[in-house]
């Protein structure tokens, strides 16, 4: 069953069409990887996925129903939540806060004045479960800025997770890290499968195989091949075309 | 932990120290340091308020002096119908009833300005609140009935009856001075709950990392149209403070420089620090106090001075105080 679908989505910048009529489907319970020269258009895809950027033409569905119009927030809160390629986090909080306010984010609104937010239970035990996933609990207490670029990867998926997303966008979360911080965080991404659905946009190849059970190329802004990992892995114009290259 | 205690140590010295001087410098005949302190405390819930925005929620309001202004307003303009007749549905010296008057224009007026100020972001944030103020201003100077750019005198303070019999007599300075102070310490408690509740969270992040807030799934907007909202209605009880204080009001509390003088206050204090903007304010009054009596050029100095504590005293007077502890400032 597909969970994300796009149809013909469509981005413009000027004369540079970034998306070209990319029409994607995303299988419930699978991890599909994107890949793509750089400059293919990648980020741009998951940003109007997202709700960062409006796409200029084609539509977005979640579970079948259309999700073009809506905001970046309600978005997040209808399911599909994403990653950054260069992490994103608040600085100023420590870690455990950086994912309390995450799972705070989730659980309704936060129109509440008086209660310590700081010391609400509920969050910060749910925040701790994460971190223990991603393996930062001993980091909880450490402002987010001091952590190490890998461990920022890291924390950057505990705070997608806390939305408890059912389609987790992963822009390149392998990036800049150790090769032991990837085969961790490919075991992890491994585990998470049974969960929620994953679109993965990874350069790391090794990476890709190892989780991708569909694949997708995109090549300027457009998608060249689709379908079951196996076999987009042999399509003889996604080898000349990107696999050969060397990236 | 140990800057902590230190912290909180000083801010109980501060507010000590508040309490007793002016009662102590009264008792030795000066009795005008009453006056003083009593403007600080003011001005001290003003920039308070402030802070809640910009401190807090990173947003630099630069039109805040008109909330002072609306909220004496709605002191001064009862109190002139009552005296001269007319409007009779608005005049009178109830205090209550100033203070509704404050707080319902006030929330109003942040209401309204506010969801069309924080679709901007930035310089435009700065330039549109401050736009917005100067609105207020030349409003009031327009209105030639309450004296145009003079002003009006108010006759009488407030009264603020407490029971049906009792009478809040601020008319007598060292009362008034204390239900400045005990407004203040209010202040200062329901704007550290905030901060540290949900609510304050959400600004907090928002200031940090917007585009992290939505990714989230937290639209931010409505936190910060309601802070503004709070801010607002907290300089207008100040405003309404204030025009007891001087017996009276004009445009001039809500020129442009007024609310830059907030701003300062806050930087001057400090941002991180809830007691900053009190720090703040009561350095800036006391050196506006000492400095004009030194020499009629004095904000020059006053302005060299401010340079300074922004240039190199990054985190202001409590910046300093605690960098010294903890030994990270050369020895």
């Amino acid at each position: 069953m597909s969970v994300l679908q796009t149809n013909n989505l469509t981005k413009r910048f000027g004369g540079v069409v970034a998306t070209d009529a990319v029409s994607l489907s995303l299988e419930q319970g699978k991890v599909h990887a994107l890949i793509g020269p750089n400059g293919a258009g990648k980020t741009t895809f998951i940003a109007q996925l997202a709700g960062q950027l409006m796409p200029d033409a084609g539509q977005i569905l979640l579970n079948a129903k259309d999700i073009t119009k809506l905001s970046e927030p309600e978005r997040v809160r209808a399911g599909l939540t994403r990653t950054f390629q260069i992490s994103s986090l608040f600085s100023d909080f420590s870690v455990l806060e950086n994912v309390a306010f995450s799972v705070q984010a989730r659980t309704g609104h936060s129109y509440r004045f008086w209660s310590k937010v700081a010391s609400n239970a509920r969050l910060n035990a749910t925040a701790a479960d994460l971190l223990e996933l991603l393996g930062l609990s001993e980091k909880s207490q450490e402002k987010a800025a001091a952590l190490s670029h890998g461990e920022q990867r890291q924390l950057e998926i505990a705070m997608a997770l806390a939305t408890e997303p059912k389609v987790l966008m992963l822009d390149e979360p392998m990036a800049g890290m150790g090769s032991e911080e990837t085969q961790r965080l490919i075991e992890l991404l491994g585990k998470l499968k049974s969960e929620t659905t994953l679109l993965l946009v990874e350069h790391d190849m090794d990476a890709v195989f190892a989780l991708a059970d569909d694949l997708s190329v995109l090549v300027n802004g457009a998608l060249i091949a689709s379908g079951p990992a196996a076999e987009v892995r042999t399509h003889p114009e996604v080898i000349s075309a990107y696999l050969d290259s060397g990236t | 932990m140990r800057s902590q205690i230190f912290h909180k140590f000083g801010a109980a010295l501060l507010l000590l120290t508040l309490l007793i001087v002016p009662f102590v410098m009264s008792y030795f005949g000066k009795t005008f340091w009453l006056d003083i302190f009593t403007r600080l405390i003011i001005l001290s819930i003003a920039a308070s308020s402030l802070s809640l925005l910009l401190s807090v929620a990173g947003l630099a309001s630069f039109g805040h002096a008109a909330y002072i202004g609306l909220g004496a307003y709605a002191v001064g303009i009862p109190v002139y119908f009552e005296t001269y007749g007319g409007n009779d549905f608005l005049a009178g010296y109830n205090g209550w009833w100033h203070l509704l008057l404050a707080v319902s224009v006030c929330a109003l007026f942040a209401l309204v300005t506010g969801a069309i100020s924080l679709r901007t972001r930035g310089v435009h944030f700065i330039m549109i609140t401050m736009a917005f103020s100067q609105m207020i201003f030349y409003l009031l100077v327009s209105l030639e009935e309450f004296g145009g750019d003079d002003g009006l005198s108010v006759d009488l303070r407030s009264e603020f009856a407490l029971l049906d019999t009792v009478v809040l007599d601020i008319e007598e300075p060292w009362i008034f001075y204390l239900l400045c102070y005990v407004l203040l310490l209010l202040v200062l408690f329901v704007i550290s709950r905030i901060t540290h509740s949900h609510f304050g969270r959400v600004l907090n992040a928002a200031r940090q990392n917007e585009q992290r807030v939505r990714a989230l799934g937290v639209n931010p907007y409505g936190y910060r149209l309601f802070a503004f909202v709070l801010a607002g209605v907290i300089a207008g009880l100040s405003g309404v403070l204030y025009a007891n204080y001087a017996y009276f009001v004009s445009p001039g509390m809500v020129e442009w420089t007024r609310s830059g003088e907030l701003m300062f206050m806050i930087i001057l204090g400090g941002v991180t620090s809830l007691f900053g903007p009190l720090i703040g304010a009561t350095c800036f009054v006391l050196l506006e106090y000492f400095l004009s009596r030194w020499t009629i050029f004095w904000h020059l100095p006053f302005g060299l001075l401010l340079l300074g504590v922004v240039l190199f005293g990054r985190g202001g007077i409590v910046g300093l105080l605690t960098r010294r502890r903890r030994g990270e400032l050369e020895p």
